[in-house]
């Protein structure tokens, strides 16, 4: 980890008719690749719409590079970047647009801007549909015009929902690729997936949340000795975790 | 299939342990029940018995309107219309109500082709494939049926309870002509289904029954547009001379629904038949339609391309941009504007022919029409906001956001007023500035008051954007006309013109402050 955290949140709470997030603790370092693993429900996404400024936590602070993210929210935001599982696009704006747009959100410098999406079409394999309206994409598409629209400002904290849901292998292989090459460049990356081989082979390091808890973290090795479960694979010691929280009251 | 009870209630079908008729109509009836409560759904998911509510609330104050009506009528004692202008009066009001169940019907066609998408999951149940389509039809003929009762049966049950039984026959001519516009509002979908293939029918289709819409308004108007009063009689015997006869077929229709038996038996007979012939001769095509349009986008593909370009990326410009390319990009949501536009066009006859104001007067319907087109926009762009996260996660206040969507919303009708106000500039350069200054009021009233009350929806339910707040539409006509007074009265060169535009302006002023801009968009409740 390095002198400054990419992401500090400490004692992150959320509730809406019951817990959802329940002092949550995280840290992680810039250029990490971090994953977030738990069951239907556990609390990954609220974590995620709390970091990203889309849900006001109950209590709790988040740090983005030292700023401080529940006060000065615009600068925060300005590093980061968010990915739903749903692709927030318009079905009426071509992808070339759709990026033009996002540009404009971010004030990215138009010259870089036209540079960085050319670059993000071509590598996603969506330059020549750069004129067709989004409506006409099937949904590995979109969720592929999406990514480029997350990464187009270059953001240096990614926040990734179930990117890969839906993706058939080739675009899913494409989508992780580009993934990987922001996570070396420096990019902070988290994500959430149910697919737990992509954890295994993509993340540095994984945090197992339930009921909003954070049960376990550490990378995979750690997690297997934590377990006793060595040699096994993720999925093994993620379901051995979340089974002994069953009994975890509400 | 075996029988099971769901939790509403809705015994499963039982198609093995059956025989005979049983067999047949027990799952058909089963079907239809479903159709009919997804139909009623599509209303609203959260506010069905608020729906409900209203509907039975709007209804009484229909059946109490269509009782006055018909009490002014019968008291009037009008001397007798010559042959054939009862027959042209009721045709008339047939054709217009045929007008608006047409429009239904090609919306619910094209909706059940497109929208529903659970075609491929009933198709592949071991239904038979004729019975679903039956049950689809039957249903779309329910409520096209449904919606013409609604409008037509209470101004004849209050005939009917002044006395006049003739009107007893609308219970009969209303189906009827239900079945004939489901039956056109089929064929026509499918028409241009085979026409203009999956992509474009039906953004052609939506344009098509706006239009519907629209016609159906204007028909409503033809008294008005024509000036023909009922107590003048040498006006109405020249018409009438003007008319065929009263044997020609054409008025078949409305003696059917006068209860003449042979022209009725030919109503029935020819609805009937209609239905029929449509619902089982299209059933194969409506399923191969429904098949290829669950394969394609919905818009028309964008075969122009265009020019490579420098980026523009200032935050607000961006904004606005981006809304207007989604509006400019939607022609069905451009008719859907017309079409509300449209349904103010009673009152524009209204003040037109009571000359309200002097002849000034007439042009004051374009500050109504100003608000409206502002509200309507405005709404688009805050509540039918399709990525609510994308912009609530970019580093931009609230405040900054929706201050580009209110002008985005208010570029168009600028643009739609300079004509208009050229030309009353060309009459008087002060009529022009009154009109100015009220439009733009009425413009920015309508505006704010969709920014206050705004929810989350998607912004193919423009259409139903009255229905969804009601005291918000309220609220718009009012704020109009509160503007129209001021531009009235400050044509009359009064100081009294300041009232009623304060009367506007302040309510508004004192919520937004409350607001101040800080509300960020409506975002859905959804928890994940």
């Amino acid at each position: 980890m390095t002198s400054q955290d990419a992401l500090r949140i400490t004692g992150l709470t959320k509730s809406f008719d019951k817990p959802a997030v329940r002092g949550l603790e995280l840290r992680l370092g810039q250029g990490e690749f971090y994953g977030l693993l738990g069951p239907n429900g556990a609390g990954k996404t609220t974590t995620l719409r709390m970091i990203v400024g889309l849900l006001p936590p109950d209590s709790g602070s988040i740090e983005i590079f030292g700023v401080d993210a529940l006060a000065d929210p615009i600068a925060a935001k300005q590093m980061i970047a968010w990915l739903p599982d749903e692709p927030m696009l318009y079905d009426k704006l071509t992808p070339l647009e759709y990026l033009e747009f996002i540009a404009g959100l971010w004030r990215i410098d138009p010259r870089r801007a036209r540079t960085q999406a050319q670059f993000l079409l071509e590598a996603l394999d969506l330059w020549p549909q750069r004129h067709d309206l989004c409506e006409e994409f099937s949904r590995g598409m979109k969720q592929k015009a999406a990514l480029a629209g997350a990464l187009i400002h270059d953001p240096k904290l990614l926040l990734l929902d179930e990117p890969l849901t839906g993706l058939d292998a080739a675009i899913a292989r494409q989508v992780k690729n580009l993934l990987l090459d922001r996570a070396r460049n420096g990019c902070t990356i988290v994500l959430t997936t149910h697919i737990l081989d992509v954890a295994e082979r993509l993340v540095d390091r994984i945090g197992i949340i339930q009921h909003g808890e954070l049960l376990a973290e550490g990378n995979l090795e750690e997690l297997r000795t934590r377990t006793g479960r060595q040699g096994s694979s993720l999925e093994d010691v993620f379901l051995h975790l979340v089974a002994g929280q069953e009994s975890v009251p509400a | 299939m075996t029988g099971a009870v769901d939790q509403d209630g809705v015994t499963g079908p039982i198609l093995r342990d059956r025989s005979g008729l049983a067999a047949v109509v027990g799952p058909i009836a089963w079907l239809f029940r479903w159709e009919l409560r997804l139909q009623w759904r599509s209303f609203g998911r959260r506010r069905r018995r608020r729906t409900s509510v209203m509907i039975a609330l709007m209804l009484v104050i229909w059946q109490l309107l269509a009782l006055g009506i018909a009490y002014g009528f019968v008291r009037a004692d009008l001397p007798p219309l010559p042959p054939p202008l009862p027959f042209a009066a009721l045709t008339g009001a047939l054709f217009f109500l045929f007008l608006g169940m047409s429009s239904t019907a090609l919306d619910a066609a094209i909706q059940a082709i497109y929208a529903r998408g659970d075609m491929d999951l009933l198709l592949s149940s071991p239904f038979p494939r004729h019975a679903i389509i039956l049950v689809r039809v039957t249903a779309i003929a329910t409520s096209v049926c449904l919606g013409g009762a609604l409008l037509a049966l209470p101004l004849a049950n209050a005939f009917i309870l002044l006395g006049q039984r003739a009107w007893l026959m609308a219970y009969v001519a209303i189906p009827c002509l239900g079945l004939l516009a489901t039956s056109s509002g089929l064929i026509l979908a499918i028409s241009l289904f085979r026409l203009l293939g999956a992509r474009m029918t039906r953004l052609v289709a939506q344009i098509l029954s706006a239009l519907l819409g629209i016609t159906f308004a204007l028909t409503a108007q033809v008294p008005n547009l024509l000036r023909v009063s009922d107590t003048d009689l040498p006006g109405l015997t020249r018409l009438a001379e003007g008319l065929p006869g009263p044997e020609n077929i054409v008025w078949w229709p409305a003696r059917g629904a006068l209860g003449e038996s042979w022209p009725l038996a030919g109503l029935i007979a020819l609805s009937l038949g209609c239905f029929a012939a449509t619902a089982l001769g299209l059933a194969e095509r409506f399923i191969t339609s429904a098949i290829a349009a669950a394969g394609i986008g919905t818009g028309a593909r964008r075969n122009r391309v265009p020019a490579e370009r420098a980026f523009r990326t200032e935050p607000q410009a961006a904004l606005r941009r981006k809304e207007i390319r989604l509006l400019v990009r939607d022609p069905w949501l451009l008719t859907q504007i017309a079409r509300q536009v449209v349904f103010l066009l009673p009152l524009t006859l209204v003040v037109w022919h009571a000359q309200a104001g002097g002849s000034s007067g007439r042009w004051l319907v374009l500050i109504m029409t100003a608000g409206y087109m502002a509200g309507g926009l405005t709404w688009l762009t805050i509540s039918g906001e399709d990525a609510r996260d994308l912009l609530a996660s970019a580093p931009l206040t609230p405040g900054s956001i929706l201050r580009a969507k209110v002008q985005a919303a208010l570029l168009p009708v600028a643009l739609f007023m300079i004509l208009p106000l050229m030309v009353a500039g060309w009459f008087s350069l002060w009529l022009a500035f009154c009109l100015a200054v009220c439009a733009a009021g009425s413009a920015v009233c309508c505006a704010v008051l969709n920014y206050l009350y705004r929810s989350p929806a998607r912004r193919n339910l423009f259409a139903r954007r009255g229905a969804e707040n009601m005291l918000r539409s309220m609220a718009e006509l009012l704020i109009g006309a509160t503007w129209s007074l001021t531009a009235f009265l400050m044509l009359n060169r009064t100081l009294w013109a300041l009232l009623p535009a304060a009367v506007a302006l302040l309510p508004l002023h004192r919520a937004l402050r409350r607001s101040s801009w800080r509300g960020a968009l409506p975002q859905s409740s959804v928890r994940r």
